[in-house]
């Protein structure tokens, strides 16, 4: 499935776009920074902080922002990695075909070193700011991205954004350990929080991009298994993620602004999730029933809808336990 | 001493973006460069590697 990319001729053409005769790459220092997913990189930052603040113990202020600062890195470094391997594809869906190499600014051998010098960087940086539990945990998370996910599960089995998903979870517990230096059951919530939370948010968007992962034979759950079995499995992790959501009130970690705040913010995710399941997302549309075409358009947009609002969960779930712990 | 070396028959002049690209690149470089080594060194005065004095 991968093509020769790495040995690319100056002159030839990749994916209609012709690399420049001279030789001198076209990147420029924004397609460098594009290469490290920067809305993914806010996400990865947001929860890192959270998992800072929500553990026990203090850190220097400098060291916690060097430590979030080095988190953030490591997961840029990631994602260049990850559009190094993945050139291919990228170039043929719609969703990821402006990225920097399949739009011909730069060769995949610049994104391939780029990634493993700020990869280096962050967790020796991280390693000197915090400690080598963080380091550590940095480091492996770096590699699951690309070895596990993208270059292993990704392209074989529709169960890859699951356990791929725990590379996206590991922020809150390396924020955790930069202060604390260990893992403890607290910081596994943070990451067990990201990890079930991770399913219902890709299958979301996959139901209503279905065509274009099929169009690169990436197996996601709708295109292997169906929209039926997607839908349910929607609904299963999001019941799950309602459960996982609850441990902090009673392990400790949240009081009670979590409490009052979390229950609505589930319940929105529950029902949404359920409008999906319910739906005729990821269809195929009957060409000659009217009905069947809204029924799936209806249907796609319940599917858009929960994927924009996990999102917002996220982001408010984590911002809750963090003021809260700033707070009280 | 003579020096033998091909021709550069295959040469392209690089085009204004190419330069501008280029040179934006290396300016980002070096700001990126000076920045990581001012990071380095106050993460490692405030992580007590290096000594405060002050």
């Amino acid at each position: 499935m991968r093509s020769n990319i790495n040995n690319i001729d100056p002159k030839v053409t990749f994916n209609d776009v012709a690399f420049n005769t001279s030789g001198i790459s076209l990147a420029r220092p924004s397609d460098f920074f594009a290469l490290m997913k920067p809305r993914v990189m806010s996400l990865v930052v947001f929860t890192a902080w959270a998992g800072l603040v929500l553990a026990p113990g203090s850190m220097p202020l400098w060291n916690a922002f060097a430590s979030i600062l080095c988190i953030a890195a490591g997961a840029g470094a990631s994602g260049a990695l990850n559009m190094w391997y993945d050139a291919d594809i990228d170039a043929e869906m719609s969703r990821t075909k402006k990225r920097p190499i399949p739009q011909g600014k730069m060769r995949p051998r610049a994104a391939l070193g780029f990634g493993v010098l700020v990869s280096l960087a962050s967790v020796w940086m991280l390693y000197i700011a915090s400690n080598l539990v963080a380091a550590a945990l940095l480091a492996f998370t770096i590699f699951f991205y690309l070895v596990i996910y993208t270059i292993w599960l990704k392209r074989r089995t529709p169960q890859n954004i699951v356990i791929g998903g725990a590379a996206g979870a590991f922020p809150p517990m390396i924020g955790w350990a930069a202060v604390t230096g260990d893992i403890s059951f607290n910081s596994v919530i943070l990451f067990l929080l990201i990890f079930i939370w991770t399913p219902p948010h890709f299958w979301a968007l996959a139901l209503y991009k279905t065509i274009d992962y099929a169009k690169v034979g990436i197996p996601m759950m709708p295109n292997v298994k169906g929209p039926v079995s997607t839908r349910n499995q929607i609904m299963i992790y999001s019941l799950a993620l309602f459960v996982i959501a609850t441990i902090p009130m009673f392990s400790g970690l949240a009081g009670d602004l979590y409490a009052i705040c979390s229950i609505p913010l589930n319940l929105a995710f529950v029902t949404l999730a359920f409008k999906v399941w319910r739906s005729q997302a990821g269809g195929i549309p009957n060409k000659n029933s009217e009905t069947s075409l809204y029924a799936v358009k209806s249907g796609d947009r319940a599917a858009r809808n929960l994927f924009a609002y996990s999102i917002v969960y996220l982001f408010a779930i984590f911002g809750v336990l963090a003021a809260e712990a700033l707070l009280v | 001493m003579r020096e033998y070396r091909d021709k550069p028959t295959k040469f392209h002049k690089p085009s204004k973006d190419e330069l501008d690209a280029r040179r934006k690149r290396n300016v980002a470089m070096a700001i990126g460069l000076s920045l990581f080594m001012v990071f380095v060194f106050i993460t490692m005065v405030s992580s007590g590697i290096i000594p405060n004095v002050s």
